[in-house]
């Protein structure tokens, strides 16, 4: 029976795609908009404090000048400021050297002990600086209550303080004084023999006490004499035990003006001080500041601890400069200021990344080309740890176990990486760098937003004796910007459970520890689970997955100066299916298990062969075993035991002039063969915060489970005929798909060499080759038939006409680019960013080679922004992006197949802004954010992807609280 | 999940009510792949005798077609393809009554007795997405499992196959009466009365189709055998040319023998012909018989009949051809379909060119006194070739159709359409759109040659056994890949230049019947 319907309104939009490329002027407005909004900020007074590592790294190298110069107390007063805004040990130790030099022992041993908490490798000459100077406070104690007591007639006690204080802290002046005091009590000899040992080391006054010493002498011997002649005839007036030799001063008869044993005031001065300006006969007291610390504090931290830092591109911490490749970081504070909650999204800013937003949960990123909707191009680690995802070859950032609040900095590996990281790390690599165990402050923090956006997140951190720790969980919740499936839509069934305005929830819990073994060891071990929702997109005709993903991870590594070994267990299981589809049609149920088994031990060594050359050597092994299950693909595919071996070299030949070769060999179970991948980077630095870099790098990426094993039934538009897209189908037995291949050189120039800005150019050639494509159908022949190929699929109850798959491309592009950026940071309290990239590319293909050219990577990508703190508690940011536009091919179903169409998008701009305001001794920030603050002006927003969702605008506020 | 999920919404809809906490927009990025669309989905009921089993399974499936009632399949319209396509395997089907199926040890096939207990069972199919439209739902029950809707040579029922679909008149065609399948329309009514996709899409359920009229006939299987060109040049039935502004010498009803000589004629032979295909050192028919073939080649024959034209359920004098109200419309259909530039197989034309062909029962005159009983085996059927086509946008029901006529007269000035509107009327009623009357040059290339029994069944030359496909390497003329190529099964009729190329330079072929630039771009 027919039902009959009426029609119903619903808030479906009609508008499509092209109508964005139809509004010619809306981005001209956009931009304008955009412009005049940075202007704005541009204009705010400048009343801030400075992007934070630059402005602490300002005020270093300020408070160490002052210091050089003697200046204590201004440069201390820098170094402070440097520590408030970005807290590091060194700059910490630098305070107390500079405080014992000045002669604030107390001041000094309170910061010593500060900065060997942190359990610097030199803790143990610290730790013996700290009992020195400790020693010395006493001595000084000591030294003032002799003088003390002297002063009051106390000569014996007066004498053993002093005695004391000298044991503890040998001094002239303290002998001198104790010779003084022997001489005042009458112990002619023990005076005398103080005397003497004073004038052993030279002081200025020598010959008056010299002179002193013979009054001293003549009046023993004239005592001996008097004893031997006449015991007991000592008349008044001659010399007694007790009585003060002529022309020394007795404690009452210091005069107004002399230095005497009460002047000495505290912090003036310190046992051991040299004596300068005293004449014989008067105490000994004050010395030069500083003289005290002499010989103890040892040497100023002078390197440039606010220097960023990558870790990336050569495994081990060096600086941008130094680096093979171009890395760009994201700042812990570009994070919180930026207000973004979204990892991928903090990404756009590094200039040549390729960001798009399908869903509101599903982001792709690329670099410098070859983005798309799982994109596989860059291999994404945490902290090292791949989170490559063996099924897909994509990254589900949703499903990640930190969010941004856990983040302490984003480095991007620009260009091939497998050199050192082996397969997949084809354009580059991105490594999210948490913040380290123990490390911060623990906090909690809220968000909600339109569209029922939600976000909250709190973690711990801390130190138990050698062991720290961070531990944190959260939840995000981000709805889908536009719902494909209005709630009365009837002609579609959709997936039991799926919220049609959830674009991804994510509840997580993450755990990392570091136990000490020693200086120079460690030991970490940590582990995470996370479960998320997902509104995704496949490839091919495969659009709008809603899959649920549990992800764990058990990590362990011990790190050296030597050796450092590494594995972890990651677990993920994925379930779901399409998101919807039209009645009768299936909804591909799906059901995946990844377990993957990881071991890595690198070796490190530092050496000169031959003298002339140094060596920063790291040779390691790796092992990763993938055991996966999924029934889009073959039953059993097999486990696979993936190896690897390494080499890595940085060669210095001088402070101008190093050479980075690295080599890599992975054996892929798949081709069964191995593949080698090398890196060669000349680094040539004119100055010490200048660097040119000429490279050149190949990287490979291997077929994906999906792409080596897949065995998917996949309907056409007639819901009882289907292709079977398989990696190895019937029509095509042994075929092997070859790993993608990219070849790089790359020329580029740093300049750090201003405190107030740092710019970088790079421009790079890749040649990329072997890309993967879905095949065309390729319907079953008459001779396939008789081969026993076709035929009807009983369980699913459709006719197999054709079969589909993976392909290498016949075409090769060569794709020429580049990146310039800029981050400029005039006054204390603002922070300019701006960047752009260019990307072209030409296809070369036989003539036999059908292929549309590929155009889905923008010609042009700009970004820039500015990020404002104030002392006061306020602070934001104010970014815009703008990218021109794409035309992408992509695959659709038809009535009888798959067939590619071309899709263009148009340019699109993004406006995001940020405000927060700390308060409460800065424990509480409350912010608000706006992302595509302008998305629907001139037109609907914008979609980053044909078949992607309309990016609008979407508001969000924060409270948070630090302990 | 759904669950966790709304309890979290709650919360943060609470908490985020000044910010709004309403339902995202709906925007639908790819609207003609997941757009609003009609979908119809019921039951089958297979009423028959008990199918077939093979190695221990149970052989055939239910094969539901969906039609487009303004792109019917022959004899009622032009469509070549079903809108929709669903199956339900007979192990599904007959799942229920496995016990009672006979399955042989050795795995030999066993089929029930066609004229033993029937039985009855049913399933469930689902056909979609559709634009609007009215739709006929047919179907049938693939006995043996050879139907494929790849190859046009396995693509319709055989002999033994069940048929049926969503009828209206079920109890009378158990009584002879023609099959009157139910019109479903997908879509409401807008201001002009034209159906319309809603927004929320349109959903027809509980569709009843019926799968229980044994199919007497094979398949009209045919080749070439002879062109009979009274006037022109054509000898090998292989390579016959009709020109593109072909003229009847004489077209005229008072003289029906030299109407006849006017007419390109073409004979088709049934089965095919015994040519020794060397490479195999086997006559086509014996490898036709065969896999991959598996064509139904015992004791073929073409089957004479009279068509119901007109649809009224009776065979009389009013179910004449367009042409001549004295020509009763025969069976087989005989259309020939202008195929792609360069290619042979599944190269329908956008628009569809299609020619029918006249029926010829002996002669003109013996048709003309075809009585309506007949139903007569012939090795042979002839084939008059009309100089005139259809053309229509199937994809585009909206658009209008075109007769274009190579001329509006003969070589005496006999005009060949004399009511012109009945013409258009017919057309219109055949095709469910409006249609013009054009004269002019035909459009020139290659045709396919069809032949089409009342039940639907027909046949296709060229085809794939004799066509090699893209992925089948020829070897030499006898061989496609690994198997045989049958020659007799690669033949067209070619619309060739014009013998007056100012005719046609005067008389272009219209727009509407030349091929539009493909649309690639959404």
């Amino acid at each position: 029976m027919v039902r009959s319907r009426t029609l119903r309104a619903s808030g479906r939009q009609t508008d499509r795609s092209r109508e964005c490329t139809q509004a010619p002027g809306r981005w001209a407005r956009i931009k304008a908009v955009g412009g005049a909004a940075l202007l704005a900020a541009l204009l705010v007074p400048q009343v801030a404090h400075a992007d934070a590592r630059t402005d602490a790294r300002r005020a270093f190298k300020t408070g160490m000048a002052l210091i050089a110069k003697g200046k204590y107390d201004e440069g201390i007063k820098e170094l402070e400021k440097a520590n408030a805004i970005y807290p590091h040990p060194n700059v910490t130790y630098n305070i107390a050297r500079a405080h014992a030099e000045a002669g604030n022992l107390e001041q000094a041993i309170a910061k010593y002990k500060e900065y060997a908490t942190t359990e610097p490798a030199d803790k143990a000459t610290v730790l013996q600086t700290i009992t020195q100077l400790e020693a010395r406070v006493a001595a000084k104690k000591s030294f003032r209550a002799g003088i003390d007591l002297i002063q009051q007639g106390k000569y014996s006690d007066g004498i053993k303080e002093l005695e004391k204080a000298n044991t503890a802290m040998p001094s002239p002046n303290i002998t001198y004084n104790i010779a003084r005091a022997h001489a005042a009590l009458g112990n002619l000899d023990q005076a005398v023999a103080a005397y003497k040992e004073y004038l052993k080391s030279e002081p200025p006054d020598k010959v008056a006490v010299q002179a002193v010493v013979s009054q001293l002498e003549e009046q023993i011997a004239a005592k001996k004499a008097l004893a031997v002649t006449q015991p007991g005839d000592v008349k008044p007036g001659d010399v007694k035990p007790g009585d003060v030799p002529p022309g020394d001063v007795k404690p009452g008869d210091v005069k107004p003006g002399d230095v005497k044993p009460g002047d000495v005031k505290p912090g003036d001065v310190k046992p051991g001080d040299i004596k300068t300006d005293v004449k014989p006969g008067e105490l000994k007291g004050e010395g030069k500041p500083g003289d005290d610390a002499k010989g103890i504090v040892g040497e100023a931290k002078t390197e440039d601890v606010f220097q960023e830092t990558v870790v990336t591109a050569s495994r081990g911490a060096q600086t941008p400069l130094d680096s093979p490749n171009s890395t760009a970081i994201i700042t812990r504070q570009d994070i919180q200021l930026s207000g973004i909650t979204k990892i991928p999204e903090l990404l756009r800013r590094v200039a040549g990344m390729d960001v798009m937003q399908i869903t509101g949960g599903d982001t792709n990123v690329g670099l410098r080309g070859f983005n798309s909707r799982l994109a596989n191009k860059m291999l994404v680690l945490a902290n090292g740890r791949s989170i490559y995802n063996d099924i897909l070859g994509s990254t589900y950032w949703e499903t990640l176990s930190i969010d941004v609040d856990q983040i302490e900095r984003i480095e991007v590996v620009r260009g091939p990486g497998s050199a050192l990281y082996g397969a997949n790390a084809f354009s580059g690599v991105i490594n999210i760098i948490p913040i380290a165990p123990g490390e911060g402050k623990s906090g909690v923090r809220f968000g909600i937003g339109d569209q029922l956006q939600g976000y909250g997140s709190a973690w711990v951190t801390g130190k138990q004796g050698d062991i720290a720790y961070r531990a944190s969980a959260g939840y995000t919740r981000y709805p889908r910007w536009t719902r494909e499936v209005s709630d009365t839509r009837d002609d579609l069934v959709v997936q039991d459970g799926v919220d049609q305005n959830l674009g991804s929830q994510n509840f997580r819990l993450d755990l990392r520890t570091s136990t000490k073994i020693d200086a120079t060891k460690r030991f970490n071990v940590g582990g995470s689970y996370s479960r998320a929702d997902i509104d995704t997109y496949g490839i091919g005709p495969f659009n709008n997955i809603a899959l649920n993903f549990e992800t764990a991870d058990a990590t362990a590594a011990f790190e050296s100066d030597f050796l450092n070994v590494r594995a972890y267990y990651v677990r993920l299981n994925a379930k779901g299916g399409l998101n919807s589809a039209y009645e009768g049609h299936t909804l591909y149920p799906t059901q995946a298990n990844q377990n993957t088994l990881n071991g890595e031990i690198e070796f490190v060594r530092k050496f000169n062969a031959p003298r002339f050359m140094s060596h920063d050597l790291h040779a390691g092994i790796g092992y990763r075993l993938k055991d996966v299950s999924w029934n889009y693909l073959i039953d059993n595919p097999p486990d696979e035991h993936w190896g690897s071996l390494f080499l890595l070299d940085t060669i210095g030949f001088n402070k101008y002039v190093s050479l980075a070769l690295s080599g890599r060999l992975d054996y892929v179970p798949y081709l069964q063969r191995v593949v080698p991948s090398g890196r060669a980077s000349l680094i040539i630095k004119p100055t010490e915060q200048q660097a040119i870099r000429l490279s050149g790098s190949n990287a490979f990426r291997t077929p994906t489970f999906l792409e080596s094993y897949l065995n998917l039934p996949v309907e056409v538009a007639l819901p009882g005929v289907e292709l079977l897209s398989a990696s190895n189908s019937p029509d095509r037995p042994g075929f092997i798909l070859e790993p993608e291949q990219v070849t790089t050189v790359e020329a580029s120039y740093l300049n750090q060499q201003s405190d107030v800005f740092e710019f970088e150019v790079n421009a790079y050639y890749n040649r990329v080759s072997n890309l993967t494509r879905l095949d065309v159908p390729r319907f079953v022949s008459l001779s396939g038939i008789n081969d026993g190929q076709g035929g009807v699929n009983v369980e699913e109850g459709r006719y197999t006409v054709a079969y589909g798959g993976w392909l290498n491309n016949c075409d090769v592009y060569h794709v020429v680019g580049g990146e310039l950026g800029a981050r400029v940071y005039p006054v204390e309290g603002l922070d300019l960013f701006a960047n752009y990239a260019i990307n072209f590319s030409s296809q070369e293909k036989p003539e036999t080679c059908k292929l549309i050219q590929d155009e889905r990577t923008s010609n042009h990508k700009i970004n820039a922004g500015v990020q404002l703190r104030t002392k006061f508690g306020l602070s934001g940011e104010l970014s815009f992006h703008y990218q021109t536009s794409q035309i992408w091919t992509e695959q659709v179903t038809t009535l009888t197949g798959i067939e590619e169409r071309q899709f263009p998008i148009g340019d699109y701009a993004l406006v995001n802004a940020r405000v927060g305001y700390r308060f409460f001794k800065d424990r509480f920030e409350v912010s608000g954010t706006v992302f595509n603050a302008f998305a629907d002006v001139g037109g609907p927003a914008a979609q980053h992807h044909p078949f992607g969702n309309r990016v609008g605008r979407r508001f969000m506020g924060f409270l948070s609280y630090s302990l | 999940m759904k669950s966790q999920t709304k309890l979290f919404g709650i919360c943060l809809c609470t908490l985020s009510a000044a910010l709004g906490c309403g339902d995202p927009d709906v925007f639908i990025p790819l609207e003609n792949i997941s757009g609003p669309a009609g979908v119809i989905d019921g039951t089958v009921t297979y009423a028959g005798p008990l199918p077939c089993t093979e190695n221990g399974k149970i052989l055939g499936n239910a094969v539901i077609l969906a039609f487009d009632e303004k792109l019917l399949p022959p004899p009622e319209g032009l469509g070549t393809t079903a809108a929709s396509l669903d199956m339900v395997p007979g192990e599904v089907l007959f799942g229920g009554v496995r016990d009672k199926l006979a399955f042989a040890p050795d795995g030999t096939r066993v089929c029930g007795d066609p004229s033993g207990p029937s039985i009855a069972v049913s399933g469930t199919w689902g056909v979609g997405p559709f634009p609007a439209g009215t739709y006929q739902i047919r179907g049938f029950y693939d006995k043996l499992g050879d139907f494929s809707p790849v190859f046009s040579i396995a693509n319709l029922p055989t002999k033994g196959d069940v048929g049926g679909g969503a009828i209206e008149n079920a109890a009378d065609v158990l009584e002879g009466a023609p099959v009157k399948y139910q019109s479903i329309p997908l879509g409401v009514p807008n201001d002009k009365g034209e159906l319309e996709i809603p927004e929320d899409g349109f959903h027809v359920s509980g569709i009843a189709v019926t799968l229980g009229l044994p199919l007497p006939l094979e398949r009209p299987v045919f080749h070439a055998t002879e062109v009979i060109d009274e006037f022109g040049k054509n000898e090998d039935p292989k390579k016959v040319v009709m020109a593109s502004d072909y003229q009847f010498e004489e077209f005229s009803t008072v003289n029906p023998l030299a109407t006849e000589k006017s007419f390109l004629r073409m004979k088709f032979g049934a089965g095919l012909p015994n040519d020794k295909v060397a490479a195999f050192n086997k006559t086509e028919p014996q490898l036709a018989a065969a896999p991959p073939f598996n064509i139904p080649l015992a004791n073929p024959f073409l089957l004479y009949s009279r068509q119901d034209a007109n649809g009224d359920g009776v065979i009389n004098g009013e179910d004449h051809v367009p042409d001549s109200d004295l020509l009763p419309a025969l069976f087989p259909v005989a259309v020939f379909q202008k195929l792609n530039d360069g290619v042979r197989i599944g190269g329908q034309t956008s628009p569809s060119v299609v020619l029918q062909g006249l029926t010829i029962y002996k002669s003109l005159i013996a048709t003309a006194t075809a009585s309506a009983a007949l139903s007569e085996a012939s090795n042979e059927v002839i084939v008059g070739i009309r100089p005139a086509v259809v053309c229509i946008d199937s994809a585009n029901p909206t658009k209008r159709g075109v007769l274009l006529t190579s001329h509006k007269d003969d070589k005496l000035g006999n005009v060949l359409i004399a009511d012109e509107e009945a013409v258009k009327k017919s057309l219109e009623a055949l095709f469910k759109r409006p249609f013009d009357l054009s004269y002019g040059c035909l459009p020139q290339g290659e045709y396919s040659m069809n032949l089409i029994y009342g039940t639907g069944q027909a046949w296709t030359v060229p085809n794939e056994a004799g066509v090699c496909a893209a992925n089948e390497e020829a070897k030499g003329t006898d061989t496609c890949g690994n198997r045989a190529r049958l020659a007799s099964q690669d033949v067209v009729l070619t619309i060739g230049a014009p013998s007056d190329a100012a005719y046609c330079k005067a008389n272009p072929t219209p727009q509407a019947c030349l091929p539009t630039p493909s649309e690639n771009a959404e």
